[in-house]
């Protein structure tokens, strides 16, 4: 457990979080309309902006402290290669709020889907290792 | 803990205190002024001070001086939140005192020539 990833994650979060709901008013400010009409899932991809943004700063820190990327292990550098994707796709979803927020939020789920993987398999194979290729 | 992590510490907690009030502002789409942003400074050093003393809570918890610091520290943040969500300013002079408390107790802590700030 680390506190320092985890409530910088959480800050960092909470700014996505806010640079989403500052371009939604400013989008329905131009538009002449109030944002739940022009957002149908903001109550969904705000909170996910959060625990997501979050979650990947904690996942930048799993797979740099724990050696993975410094011994360039496939499936770390893989991961990392992940995760950056991901969060390039939530600053996109955060800063230009589209009518696919969803989708994409969903897409932007795989790295989660496989460090969780990883983490099985390492159960599963007794390895005392995360990155198993 | 060394002197960087206790400082990205404090900065992440007074950025949650400031941001989580300004995220609930802009998504149930309230009015946002000045006094809104002075009120997110304000909360970010509230936030900040609250989570460098918490940091030091196996040093001084049993000290009633620093139980009353946070506390009002907490005390100063629920004003802040008051004077961002209804746009009063005066609710910051209400925030201030729990600053100028600790700011008083490292005066005295000085004069006396003690350690640390924290003195019963």
């Amino acid at each position: 457990m680390n506190w320092v990833a985890l409530l910088v994650g959480v800050a960092a979060g909470m700014a996505v979080a806010f640079g989403r709901v500052y371009a939604e008013r400013l989008v329905a400010r131009y538009f002449g309309l109030v944002p739940p009409l022009l957002f149908k899932h903001r109550d969904v991809i705000v909170p996910f902006l959060v625990l997501a943004t979050a979650a990947n700063v904690y996942a930048v820190w799993i797979t740099v402290a724990y050696g993975g990327l410094s011994a360039w292990r496939l499936s770390a550098v893989l991961g990392m290669a992940l995760v950056a994707a991901a969060q390039m796709i939530q600053l996109h979803i955060a800063l230009r709020p589209t009518s696919r927020d969803l989708q994409l939020a969903l897409i932007s789920c795989t790295p989660y889907v496989y460090l969780f993987a990883l983490y099985v398999a390492a159960l599963a194979a007794g390895s005392y290792s995360l990155w198993l290729f | 803990m060394n002197f960087a992590e206790i400082v990205l510490i404090s900065a992440a907690g007074g950025v949650i205190a400031a941001l989580a009030p300004l995220i609930y502002l802009f998504y149930y789409t309230r009015p946002v002024t000045f006094t809104v942003w002075t009120g997110a400074v304000v909360a970010f050093i509230g936030g900040f001070i609250f989570t460098l003393l918490a940091q030091q809570w196996g040093l001084f918890y049993a000290r009633y001086t620093y139980i009353l610091a946070l506390a009002l520290l907490l005390a100063s943040t629920a004003y802040t939140y008051w004077g961002m969500f209804r746009r009063r300013w005066f609710a910051y002079l209400f925030a201030a005192a729990a600053w100028i408390y600790i700011i008083l107790l490292a005066v005295v802590a000085r004069t006396l020539g003690l350690g640390d700030p924290f003195i019963i």
